[in-house]
Order: structure tokens, then C-alpha cells, then sequence
């Protein structure tokens, strides 16, 4: 093998040996340093005093005045007027249906009696009296002759409480009758024979007329009625005549006069109810002219005994919704009832009544009918019908006319909380407290302010004031064509400041919470009883407005807020920090802090800032020209446990005017702006991979 | 003298021009490589990094860095008559990286706070294929080959805008980026469930599906010059079609400036809203099916080699590479021959292409009917310090000779 050989073979083996196969190597793992910006925001006052509003000095240089606002009252609608409810019943019986008198006639012809057997004589023939059979009584010349009339188109059945029928029998024959035997009976629907009345005629003249008149008190009377003739005897005529068809005997029947106490009848056209009736509200001492409804309901109940079915009509022609008049019409089954809820949400009541100078009062007009048909129904004169009507639940949306007079006095004690969070030493320029009060309700109101007091920390101040003596009166309020504020409010203006009252020293303690007590007179000078208007959910509000020129001096004052959070952070998280980047528009330094807080409130730790965050650059006038740009740090170290259990971050500043020895004035465009960036370095490993 | 040059030839074109003779060979060889770290760095590098390995991994890198792997085997027959058919598998990877993205990537974004920073260049490719190869000599000067292809993976992507800039504190980031992409086979699956790869079910893996298919083309020029031989190639000639159903294409264009969530109300931060955000970048990643055509880096190459009178050797051989769209600059080679009996022993030196300068190495036996080879492409893998990266390369054949 030759030196070149030798020299490639060493080196082969050399290469082989210096493939050194670690066991230990691991995947590459090492630190990176991130920075993550998590939120921003600007801070203006409105942010700082959060609960406050804050009004710009337009007209002047854009400084800002602070107007903290405090209800005092609430007062709505329902302390003012309540309504009771009303209710009503009707009642009626069917009476007596008006059923038409009934008559009708019928006759028996001379033909019928002479053209036959034995007679056999043509109509003209002449008759002398002087040969037989007409030279003598001839008895039996009629029997069982039937006259029918069919009635069933008036009634199938009466049971009469009172009624006649008239009979009346004219012999139109040119010879007298005699032993005339006559009854009046009606055929049931099975063909079962009722007699009425049976009674003879001993003699009937020639063109004469036999009247009876029969009384068909508790007699029960069917459609089908019969006359039947069942004998006539012909007389001894007393002179010869000549035979004429044409002549007869004739039945007349009319039944009149009749009061049923029970009949089958076709349904007849009846009025049973037809009421006006009216009702009187009690509202108090309020005389309302007109109310617009909540809630409120007609509660209604009808029953009837009756065997068809009726119409009930309700009519308040005073309750108006959309311009239509409530109008309520129910048929009535035979028989049935009905029990129904109808609601009056958003009706308007006229209250004046029929005539328009009523108050607190509605009519009602009720009518009950049943109407004509062919159905053949059972009456009774005992049928009846019930009803109820109430009108329930009722609440008002508004309500016009006068509204009574009434006194409501009242104690509240409210937080006060905007002043309160600011610890430090604070002293204002100026303050001047206004009590605004609203009245949304068309009547005046006398307003005793009884007490103001403010507490804080265990003390109290009793606000004092010459003003405080005598009560303020609060004008009507007025109402307009918006649909959505329907109601110009009266407002009336108090003003507290130190020249009248110690109202300063109330501010500037910083008070944690109000007292206020007073006492409200609804139209206490309104004698003439005027006319007013309320409106639901619109009453009398009453809040302090606090104004405070924004020109102050602070020294260590401090805020403070709690962020709700929900941090995951993973456990390679290692040392890191929070860092603030302010842009600092205000006139005063600050220094914060942040403590990291579990769900109970316990504080896990305190990162504080290494520096602080400085006042904005002022020109001469002590206003801002150009803001300052902070970078607050707060570094932590092992902290990803508590990161993990953090659920609230309080952010705590204390803030120092800056120059300290002046008053310093605060513009609109005055603002903070802040990042929140996590610095953090972390360890990238294969875990971090997976 | 015939007898070197016959040598020299047979090396330089493995087993490829066997004597007129039935012949089957096998090829195979892996190489990485990479631009930027020497092995020792790697290695060192394969537990914490602390801020010296830090800044070592820094300083060794250019503004632009590459990495590059290949490995391929072919079994082939070779008939007679000039004709053969080879069996092939390769995979193909290559990226170009820059300085600024590891920077990025070891320190975090703290120590860029005020910075914009462009992340270019970033971009590679990987694909992975078979082929059958059918191969015809002409003539004793030209001979072809065409190659049937069955594309199993293939991933790339090219980032032609990445820039990220951040507030001087931190409280902003801002990002541009323009991406194009295209992605064959599971990924996430093979990364997922590697174990699975080879043999799922009883069945060929998952990493030998047919996703798309293709052609080449090679072509062989040789003849003698200057009394030496040289030859002219060209490979890879050709692309690859995936299948639409299995190719993801994916374009992000976007350039965002990304601010904290703003706090409106103090008391009441919704950090739904935070994470928005990066719901939209999540949101801009749409990928859609459409077939890609591939076109393969058509590989170049040539050589000439010579014969001298010398007792230290015995021939040389300078030769060049090139691959189209990988490498920025040929890699050329000068080879010294030295045969001893059946073996034979090459030293030669590199420059350009993918790899650092360095020497190469190759071993080649020769007997009647079998032929064997070992190489290397680094051979500086003895000095850990100076090598980036490792190759080698095995042949064998048998030669049914009469």
C-alpha cells in the first residue's frame, strides 16, 4: 500500500472516530424576552369620577366644572291617584212572548146540504114550503161537518195564562137552523184530539149571527184547529125560497188577547235588557274628567235559562281606544253562559258621564235581545236571564282633572360617593349646590325641605340656610304634542353656596352619604280646584347638583379602581413586569400602584411602580401645552402562581397638583392616555412546542 | 492508461456505463447541510442556550442562510444493449433563512421595541418522490433517460413581504406579510403520528401515497477533449403534477397595525374583544384545493478528467454542479486519482453550490463482478468546528460478466 493509500485510509478512520453520538442532548430550550401590549385606554375626568358629570365652560376658556348629581325624591304616579273598582248586575225574565192574534173563518156551503140525497135540487130550484120534506122540520140536514184551520205557522203550542177565542156561526141560508151542536178542539203533532169548548145552538136565524166568546185561561191550545158541526137541524122554512148555492153557513174563529205561560213557538223577536246605567269612581278627593288605562279589566259573567240562544250588547260609549268606542256583543247559547276578561289597557275614559258635567263618572248602556227565527222553540213566561259586569284591576297611565290634594313626606338617605374616594387633603376655589327640582305632574306642589344633612366617618353637618324657612313652591307642569315626552316639566331652582348657607363645609367633607327629609304638598294653594294632568312613571324628581369650578388644590390624593381580570398564565412564565405608558395631559403628578387581588378580595401581592408619572408641561397660565409620556415599570419575579389566582386588579393613584402651592384649573382636553404592556421573558422548550 | 480512465469513469458516473454486460446496481446517499452553523454549534446547541450560545449562533450567521437535504437510492438494470430501468426514491429539501427571524426567535421581541425589522428572506421548499427510469445509449457519445414519476409529499412556501415593527415601548405591533403556499399530503399527521408513517394497517404508510405524478427528462453528452474525457448532463428535466384533491394552496397579503384592546369602561374590559384580533389573523389563513405543477430544480453538471504521469497521482478531474433555483452560484470540484490494484482513491476539494468549501472523499473497489463505492461529499467532518453538515454516499453492483 503505497503512502497515498495509507495517508486516505488514516484519514477515513479518523472521520469514523470523530462521529461522537451524545446520548444526553436534549432539544434546544432557552429564554425569549416578550413584550405584549394587553390594553389601553384614555382617562379623561369623566373616567376618574366616574359617578359625576363633568360640564365644559363653553362660553368662557373650556374650563371644566364638575356637576355631581344626587336624587332626592322619586315620586311617581301611583302615590297620587288610586281608583276603586265598580261592579253591576242585570237580570230579566222573558215575560209574556208577543204572540199576534189569530183568526181565520170558514163555511159551509148550501150546495153541500141540498145537492145531495134526498134532496138532489139544482142551484135556482124553487122550494115550496107548501111540499114535503120542506113543509116540515128536517133534522140531522148536517152532521159531522169539519171545519179546519192550520195555525202552526203562528204557534205549535200555547199553554194560555190569558186569552178569549171569539166564536161566531152566520147562517147565510135563505132557512133558519136549529139544535146546532158545535165544538172547538185542536189536534196535538200525534193527531191526539184536545177539546176547548162544545156547546148547541137551539136556533140560528136565516142571516143571522151566534156569537160565544171563550176563555182560554189554563186551556192549552195546538196548531191544528177544528170546528166540528156535528148536528143541524133545517126548520120549517116559513115561506118558499129558491135554492142558492152560493149561500153559507160560515164559522169564524179569532183568538186574541194572548198571554202564554208556556208555548212552542218559531223564536220570536224579543227584547229582554235595554239599560242605561251609570257609575260613579271613587278616586279620592279627585274629580277626573278623563283617565287613560294601564291595566284593567271588564270582568263579565252571563247566564241564561233561556232555550235559544240571545244577543248581550255592552256599550261604553265613553271609552274610546283608536277613536273606536268599546262596544261588546256575545251571543248567549241556549241554556249557556259566559265568563270572559276583557282588557281596557289603553283606553281613555271620558268621566264627565252622559251629559258631560259629571266627574268620576262612566255610563253603561246594556241591551239583551233574541232575535226572530223558524226555529221552533219552547217559551216560558219564567225564562231568564242573569248577568255581572265589573270593571276591575284598574291603574292608570294618566289621568286628568283635578287631582285632589295630598301630603307626602318622606325620608331618604342616600350614598354620596364621588368626594368620598378621594383621601387627601382637597380645597376648592368655589362651590355652589343647586336643588333641582322637576315636576312632571300638572298640578303645583309646596315643597318643606325638613333636613339636608351629610355624614362622613362619624360626623355629621346639618345644612343651614334662611332659604330652608319657608316652603318652595313648585309650578304645574305643562303638557306637549311629543308623543315621546309628552310633558314639559316645571322646574324650580335653589341655589346653596357660601354666602347663604354653610354648604361648602358639606363638600368639602367629603361626605359618604346624604339624609334629606321633606315634605310635599300636592296643589296645597290650588282652592279653585283647577284642572291638571298626571302621567304614569312621570312624578316629581328632586337631585342636588353640585358645581365645582374644577380649580383646585390636591396633595397625596388618591383613586382608586378594581379591574375584574381572568389571567391564564403558563407556569414557564418567569421574570417579568408590568409597564404603564402614560401620556400625562394633566396638570399633577401620579404615582401607582397595583395590587393583584383573588376572587375573596385578599391581597396576593403589591407591585409598585419604580417611577412615577409626571405632571403635564404648563405655560404661563397654568395650562397645559404639551403632555408628558411616562413609562411606569413594575417588575415581578415568580409570579406566575399569583398570576394564575389574580381575578381583580385595584389600580391605585395618588395624585399631587402640580404646582403644589396654587389652584390649578382643569380643561376639557384634558386627558390621560395609558397602555398596559406585559414584559416577560419565558423559557421556549419542547413543552412550549407541544 | 486505459485502465485508469476506465476507473475514473466508472466512479464518476456510478455504475452507470458498466461494460457492455447485464448489471444491477445500487445508489444510495443522504447529505445535510447548512449554510449558517458549523456541527459543533449545533451540538452545542442541543440544550439550554444561554446568551454566549446565543450570540455564537448569531455570529455565524450571514444575512442569508440556507439548509439543504437530499437523499436519494435507485436500484437499476442495465442491459447490454445500452437500455436500462431503475427504481428510485428521493426526497429534496431546501430553505433560505435570514438572521433577523432567529434573531427574533432566540431573543424575543423586547430587545426590537422601536424597531421595524424585515424577516426576508424565508423560503423552501420540500418534496418527496419515486420514479421508474428507462435509460437508452444512442451512441457512445449520447444516451437518454426518461423518468416516470409518483409524487408522494411536497410542501413550500415563499414569503415575499415579512416585516414587524413595534412601538418604542412595546405598545404597538405592526406586521406586514405577503405568503404564498402550497402544501401535499398531512402534515399535522405526520408530525402527529410518525410512528405510523411506514406501516399503518399492515399497509404501506401514509408517506408512499400517490399525491401526484410527473415526468423527467436526462440527457448525457460525453466525448474526449484535450486527451481527456468529458461529459455534459442534464437531469431532473422535468415536474411534478399534484393532485388537486390533495393540494392546499394557501395567500396571506395583510399588513395590520395591532393596538391593545381599548378600554372604554374601566369597570367592565371584555377580553372577547382582545382576542379578536388574532381571530382575524387566524381568519386570513383560507386554504383551498387547486393541482400544482412543480417544476423539478433540473440539475447541470459536467466534468472533465484527465490522465497524468505522476507517482503521487493518477488522473484528475474537475468537474461543476448546478442545480436551477437552489443554488446561487455552480459548486465546482477538483478531484485527484490514485488507484491502487482493485482500489481506488479520490481526494478532492469543493466550493460553492449549497455547502461551505471543504473536501471530499471517495472509495472505490473494483473487482470482476462486483463493484463497490464509499463517499462523502464533507469530508470535513472530522473537524465538528468547521463542518456544517454530514453526507455519505454507498454503491454496489454486479456485473454478469461472461
Amino acid at each position: 500500500m503505497n503512502t497515498f493509500l495509507k495517508i486516505f485510509t488514516l484519514y477515513f478512520i479518523i472521520v469514523l472516530s470523530s462521529c461522537e453520538f451524545k446520548e444526553d442532548y436534549e432539544v434546544p430550550s432557552w429564554d425569549v424576552a416578550v413584550s405584549a401590549p394587553i390594553a389601553s385606554g384614555d382617562l379623561g375626568f369623566k373616567e376618574l369620577l366616574n359617578d359625576s358629570t363633568v360640564s365644559t365652560d363653553s362660553l368662557g376658556d373650556k374650563s371644566l366644572i364638575l356637576v355631581f348629581q344626587q336624587d332626592l325624591v322619586e315620586y311617581s304616579f301611583d302615590d297620587l291617584v288610586s281608583v276603586n273598582s265598580i261592579s253591576f248586575n242585570n237580570s230579566a225574565a222573558l215575560g209574556s212572548v208577543d204572540i199576534p192574534n189569530i183568526s181565520f173563518s170558514q163555511g159551509i156551503s148550501f150546495e153541500e146540504v141540498i145537492s145531495v140525497n134526498p134532496f138532489n135540487l139544482a142551484d135556482g130550484a124553487f122550494v115550496d114550503v107548501n111540499f114535503p120534506p120542506f113543509n116540515q122540520q128536517i133534522p140531522g140536514i148536517i152532521q159531522n161537518k169539519t171545519i179546519q184551520y192550520d195555525a202552526t205557522d203562528d204557534f205549535h203550542m200555547i199553554y194560555f195564562d190569558d186569552g178569549t177565542l171569539d166564536f161566531e156561526l152566520t147562517n147565510g141560508f135563505d132557512v133558519d137552523l136549529e139544535n146546532i151542536s158545535v165544538k172547538l178542539r185542536t189536534l196535538t203533532d200525534v193527531g191526539a184530539v184536545v177539546f176547548l169548548s162544545s156547546f148547541t145552538i137551539p136556533v140560528l136565524a136565516s142571516n143571522s149571527t151566534y156569537n160565544n166568546i171563550i176563555d182560554l185561561s189554563g186551556k192549552t191550545m195546538y196548531g191544528d184547529i177544528e170546528i166540528l158541526i156535528s148536528n143541524a137541524d133545517l126548520a120549517t122554512p116559513s115561506s118558499s125560497f129558491s135554492v142558492d148555492y152560493s149561500d153559507q153557513l160560515l164559522a169564524s174563529v179569532e183568538i186574541k188577547d194572548i198571554l202564554m205561560q208556556q208555548a212552542l213557538i218559531n223564536t220570536p223577536f224579543q227584547v229582554l235588557v235595554d239599560d242605561d246605567t251609570t257609575f260613579t269612581f271613587d278616586a279620592g278627593d279627585a274629580q277626573l274628567d278623563r283617565v287613560l288605562m294601564s291595566e284593567g279589566d271588564i270582568v263579565m259573567n252571563i247566564e241564561s235559562d233561556l232555550n235559544t240562544a240571545l244577543t248581550f250588547e255592552y256599550r261604553i260609549p265613553s271609552a274610546t281606544l283608536n277613536g273606536q268606542e268599546l262596544y261588546i256583543l256575545r251571543e248567549v247559547p241556549a241554556g249557556g253562559s259566559i265568563d270572559e276578561v276583557i282588557s281596557l289597557s289603553g283606553y281613555e275614559f271620558d268621566l264627565t258621564g252622559k251629559d258631560g258635567n259629571e266627574y268620576n263618572t262612566i255610563y253603561v248602556e246594556s241591551f239583551a235581545k233574541i232575535d226572530s227565527s223558524d226555529e221552533l222553540v219552547t217559551v216560558s213566561v219564567n225564562d231568564d236571564i242573569s248577568s255581572s259586569i265589573s270593571i276591575e284591576g284598574i291603574a292608570l297611565t294618566a289621568a286628568w282633572g283635578f287631582l285632589g290634594q295630598d301630603t307626602i313626606s318622606e325620608s331618604s338617605e342616600s350614598s354620596f360617593v364621588e368626594l368620598g374616594n378621594l383621601n387627601g387633603d382637597l380645597d376648592f376655589e368655589f362651590i355652589e349646590v343647586k336643588m333641582i327640582t322637576e315636576n312632571y305632574i300638572g298640578a303645583s306642589a309646596n315643597l318643606n325641605i325638613l333636613r339636608i344633612e351629610s355624614f362622613s366617618d362619624g360626623s355629621s353637618i346639618q345644612l343651614e340656610s334662611p332659604s330652608l324657612a319657608s316652603p318652595f313652591v313648585v309650578d304645574a307642569a305643562t303638557e306637549s304634542q311629543n308623543q315621546t315626552q309628552p310633558i314639559i316639566p316645571a322646574t324650580s331652582e335653589i341655589v346653596f353656596d357660601e354666602s347663604n348657607s354653610n354648604i361648602d363645609k358639606i363638600v368639602e367633607s367629603r361626605p359618604n352619604s346624604l339624609a334629606f327629609d321633606f315634605e310635599m304638598i300636592i296643589n296645597g294653594n290650588n282652592t279653585s280646584q283647577d284642572d291638571g294632568f298626571i302621567y304614569l312613571d312621570y312624578g316629581v324628581n328632586s337631585e342636588l347638583q353640585v358645581e365645582i369650578p374644577v380649580s383646585f388644590k390636591a396633595t397625596n390624593i388618591f383613586i382608586q379602581d378594581t379591574v375584574d381580570v381572568s389571567l391564564s398564565v403558563p407556569d414557564i412564565i418567569e421574570n417579568g413586569s408590568f409597564s404603564i405608558i402614560v401620556n400625562n395631559g394633566f396638570p399633577f403628578t401620579a404615582e401607582f400602584k397595583m395590587q393583584l387581588m383573588n376572587e375573596d378580595g385578599t391581597l396576593l401581592t403589591e407591585l409598585v411602580s419604580e417611577n412615577i408619572v409626571q405632571a403635564s408641561e404648563l405655560d404661563e397660565n397654568g395650562i397645559t401645552i404639551q403632555p408628558t409620556r411616562s413609562n411606569l415599570r413594575f417588575p415581578f419575579e415568580d409570579l406566575s402562581n399569583v398570576l394564575n389566582n389574580t381575578t381583580q386588579i385595584g389600580i391605585e393613584a395618588t395624585l399631587n397638583t402640580e404646582p403644589s402651592d396654587q389652584f390649578v384649573k382643569l380643561y376639557s382636553d384634558y386627558n390621560i392616555n395609558f397602555t398596559i404592556i406585559a414584559n416577560f421573558e419565558t423559557l421556549i422548550s419542547e413543552e412550549t412546542l407541544e | 492508461m486505459k485502465k485508469i480512465t476506465l476507473i475514473i469513469s466508472t466512479v464518476l458516473i456510478p455504475f452507470t456505463l458498466l461494460a457492455q454486460n447485464h448489471s444491477i446496481e445500487i445508489n444510495s446517499d443522504a447529505g445535510i447541510f447548512n449554510s449558517a452553523f458549523s456541527v459543533e454549534t449545533i451540538l452545542n446547541s442541543l440544550d439550554y442556550i444561554d446568551d454566549a450560545q446565543k450570540l455564537e449562533l448569531l455570529n455565524s450567521m450571514s444575512d442569508e442562510n440556507t439548509i439543504y437535504l437530499d437523499i436519494n437510492n435507485e436500484i437499476k438494470y442495465s442491459s447490454p444493449k445500452g437500455m436500462s430501468i431503475a427504481l428510485g426514491n428521493h426526497v429534496n429539501m431546501y430553505g433560505k433563512f435570514g438572521k433577523e427571524i432567529f434573531r427574533l426567535a432566540l431573543y424575543g421581541n423586547t430587545s426590537m421595541l422601536g424597531e421595524e425589522i424585515n424577516l426576508l428572506p424565508l423560503e423552501g421548499f420540500l418534496y418527496h418522490y419515486s420514479d421508474i427510469t428507462l435509460g437508452y445509449t444512442f451512441t457512445d457519445k449520447i444516451s437518454v433517460s426518461l423518468s416516470l414519476i409518483a409524487g408522494h409529499q411536497f410542501v413550500s412556501g415563499e414569503f415575499s413581504r415579512l416585516t414587524i415593527s413595534s412601538g418604542e415601548y412595546g405598545e404597538s405591533f405592526g406586521y406586514d406579510v405577503s405568503v404564498e403556499g402550497v402544501e401535499v399530503g398531512d402534515w399535522e399527521d405526520y408530525i402527529d403520528n410518525s410512528s405510523n408513517l411506514f406501516f399503518n394497517d399492515g399497509k404501506l404508510g401514509d408517506l408512499f401515497n400517490t399525491n401526484g405524478r410527473g415526468v423527467s427528462l436526462g440527457f448525457d453528452y460525453k466525448d474526449e477533449l484535450y486527451g481527456g474525457n468529458y461529459q455534459l448532463s442534464v437531469r431532473d428535466l422535468g415536474f411534478i403534477n399534484w393532485d388537486e384533491e390533495s393540494t392546499n394552496h394557501f395567500e396571506i397579503i395583510n399588513s395590520d397595525e395591532l393596538e391593545p384592546i381599548q378600554i372604554d369602561d374601566i369597570d367592565n374590559i371584555d377580553s372577547d374583544s382582545y382576542f379578536s384580533e388574532l381571530d382575524t389573523l387566524e381568519g386570513l389563513f383560507q386554504p383551498y384545493l387547486e393541482s400544482h405543477r412543480f417544476a423539478l430544480p433540473t440539475r447541470i453538471s459536467g466534468f472533465f478528467n484527465k490522465a497524468v504521469l505522476s507517482n503521487l497521482i493518477d488522473a484528475y478531474t474537475v468537474s461543476f454542479d448546478h442545480r436551477i433555483s437552489m443554488y446561487d452560484v455552480p459548486r465546482f470540484s477538483l478531484d485527484l486519482h490514485k488507484s491502487y490494484k482493485q482500489h481506488e482513491f479520490i481526494f478532492g476539494y469543493h466550493l460553492g453550490g449549497l455547502e461551505k468549501n471543504g473536501l471530499q472523499l471517495k472509495y472505490h473497489f473494483n473487482s470482476k463482478n462486483i463493484q463497490f463505492s464509499l463517499h462523502t461529499k464533507n469530508a470535513n467532518s472530522i473537524d465538528i468546528s468547521s463542518s456544517n453538515g454530514y453526507h455519505v454516499g454507498l454503491g454496489l453492483a454486479y456485473t454478469f460478466k461472461k
